[in-house]
């Protein structure tokens, strides 16, 4: 590895720690604007200005803002997120799971979109204007402009409702003992129950990037080289190849808004279907006023969030010939 | 430096600003598609604005069948066209009444996502330097937050309303339009009329609001259009998981009490309207944003 590909994946590690800093920074200052302190949350009915005054303290909340934010640092960095006021238990004990749930279920869902994306609107793009591309185009776009959630609600009331074939809700029969990841995957039941929340979320993200592809293939068709390479006789396909290649970076940079949006439509469909994961959790929290954990919620989706910012930043530079490290 | 303001000049430049978006909006209404998706828009626009003066039951006005009994849960019939809910409120009514709440938060979203985005964007682009890079690392920040988590956050905090879903949308959705209007700022303001407006010594903020600000228009429709979307989808979402305004009616808050009563099994007369209604809006929206993108691709390809 070059000294400036070094230098270029140490600037992005920087910009990932300074934006990681700056969601922390504007997730405390969220936080404390709120109304109200914690002890109106957690104590109910009545309990004397002194024991208050002594909670407050417990909680450290007595001391000046910057001390507070100095100790709230000090705790991430240590990996401690508080205790949830609803389970009083850790919030990271809390949350990791439901972010695997939520995980097993988005990561599969995004490789087949972006798969999808690529070979199929390179293909539309290529044809333009043939009947597979009026379909093509228009039918994605229409399932697109379902709202997650009304998407989720058709789909549970003809496969679960009306059919029968599919579980209504939930990652598991009610009562079934939990398992650890691996027997989740080998499991037929655990299928059955992720199949629609899947179906959802695969229905809702395929149109963007495949129009996305198809536009940038229409574009790059009428480039010099694609015209070089049919000089030069390569086969129709060989030069679609070329021209998908070249099409690939604005995809690239298309899954960077798109992991935030992907995190809150999970939200909603982790809703319609009871799934236990990350967004789930911090909407239940935000209802039952559980702060720590709805803070601990937001953090690591931003942090998900920003890690495959800067993934996609690496790949960029790695796949871009025209990104010369040293100067971005 | 004074100058004596040319009325007659002002009004040709409205006009003719009346003809640019006139002529740009031209290409919705030649694609079929897009010409359906403008009707059903003026329908929305026209069920918005008329709705509360039908001759409707109330939203929150219990019906009763013949007997005196409450209409609970009752099927389509001629005395209620589209059914009850579980509380005896008229279907009918309850979703030709969010038509307003979405118009309502649409709107007033998509002009606080421009107001923010545009100034901002025109802002950095013509300014340029340090003010640029401060603005542009700002949008750099916010394409890291992710959206709704943070609107949840929100909404948590300062409670909900529709002033703050558009508040929310506002704060984190003008890193699109800031960032496209940043663009085309820095390749119009090096063109002629631009310049010779700079050398006869015409102010800055005359030179961004009255020389350059007009030729953004296209662009500013089609980002009004998705901010229209954005709105009506963050309202709707918000209000499906129960964090909506508690004032509004809406087509987000009937599928929320549908689905909390557990009667999606039966009632689809409860679940099929607002679903759809929220579904025909937000697709016409789309389609007519897409043939307006389409045309000012064309501007752009034809190298203007």
């Amino acid at each position: 590895m070059t000294n400036s590909a070094l230098q270029y994946i140490g600037k992005r590690l920087l910009r990932f720690v300074f934006l990681m800093w700056v969601v922390v920074t504007i997730t405390f200052v969220l936080f404390r604007v709120m109304p109200g302190d914690p002890t109106a949350m957690l104590i109910s009915g009545a309990f004397t200005e002194e024991s208050r005054q002594a909670m407050l303290e417990n909680f450290g909340l007595t001391k000046p803002l910057l001390d507070q934010y100095v100790i709230y640092i000090g705790n991430l960095l240590q990996g401690d997120l508080g205790l949830s006021f609803f389970h009083k238990e850790p919030v990271l004990n809390v949350i990791i799971p439901k972010m695997q749930n939520t995980l097993v279920l988005m990561v599969p869902a995004f490789v087949i979109v972006f798969a999808n994306a690529y070979f199929t609107g390179t293909y539309l793009g290529w044809n333009k204007g043939s009947l597979a591309d009026r379909v093509g185009t228009y039918v994605p776009l229409s399932f697109r402009a379902v709202p997650h959630f009304v998407l989720g609600i058709f789909l549970l009331m003809i496969f679960s409702y009306q059919l029968g074939w599919l579980p209504t809700g939930g990652m598991g029969p009610i009562g079934g003992k939990d398992l650890t990841m691996f027997e989740q995957l080998t499991s037929p039941t655990f299928y059955k129950y992720a199949a629609l929340p899947f179906l959802t979320a695969l229905l809702h993200y395929i149109s963007d990037p495949l129009l996305l592809m198809r536009g940038n293939v229409i574009s790059e068709k009428h480039e010099d080289y694609i015209e070089l390479h049919r000089l030069k006789g390569l086969s129709n396909r060989k030069v679609r190849e070329h021209a998908a290649t070249n099409s690939l970076l604005p995809l690239l940079t298309w899954l960077t808004p798109m992991v935030g949006v992907a995190f809150g439509g999970q939200i909603l469909i982790e809703t319609v279907f009871s799934w236990p994961g990350i967004g789930r959790a911090l909407v239940d929290a935000s209802i039952r006023q559980d702060f720590p954990v709805a803070q601990a919620a937001f953090l690591l989706i931003s942090a998900a969030v920003l890690f495959t910012n800067l993934l996609v930043d690496l790949a960029y530079g790695y796949f871009d010939p025209r990104i010369s490290y040293g100067e971005t | 430096m004074s100058t004596i303001p040319d009325v007659g000049l002002y009004r040709q430049r409205f006009r003719r600003l009346g003809g640019q978006i006139r002529s740009f909006m031209q290409p919705a209404l030649d694609q079929r598609w897009s010409r359906w998706g403008l009707y059903v828009i003026a329908l929305y626009l026209l069920v918005g604005i008329v709705g509360p003066y039908l001759p409707l039951p109330g939203p929150h006005e219990a019906q009763t069948v013949s007997g005196g009994a409450y209409a609970q849960m009752e099927p389509p019939s001629l005395e209620h066209p589209l059914g009850t809910t579980y509380f005896a409120y008229s279907v009918l009514s309850r979703t030709l009444l969010s038509a307003q709440t979405s118009l309502l938060v649409g709107l007033l979203s998509a002009s606080m996502v421009l107001l923010v985005g545009v100034n901002i964007g025109l802002v950095a682009g013509y300014y340029g330097g340090r003010i640029e890079a401060a603005l542009m690392g700002l949008t750099d920040v916010m394409f890291g937050l992710p959206f709704y988590p943070f609107a949840i956050v929100i909404v948590t905090i300062l409670g909900s309303s529709m002033i703050n879903i558009a508040l929310v949308i506002s704060l984190i959705f003008w890193r699109e339009i800031a960032r496209i209007t940043r663009s085309e700022t820095l390749s119009l303001k090096e063109r002629t009329f631009v310049k010779s407006a700079r050398a006869a010594g015409t102010s800055n903020l005359k030179i961004m609001y009255y020389h350059i600000l007009p030729n953004l228009v296209p662009l500013i429709l089609i980002y009004f259009v998705f901010g229209i979307v954005w709105g009506i989808l963050l309202e709707a979402s918000l209000s499906f998981i129960g964090l909506g305004d508690p004032n509004a009616i809406s087509w987000g808050l009937m599928l929320h009490n549908a689905f909390s009563a557990g009667v999606l099994t039966n009632a689809w007369w409860w679940v099929l309207p607002p679903a759809l209604a929220l579904w025909l809006f937000i697709w016409s929206l789309y389609v007519v944003a897409r043939a307006l993108e389409d045309n000012v691709e064309q501007h752009i390809e034809g190298g203007a």
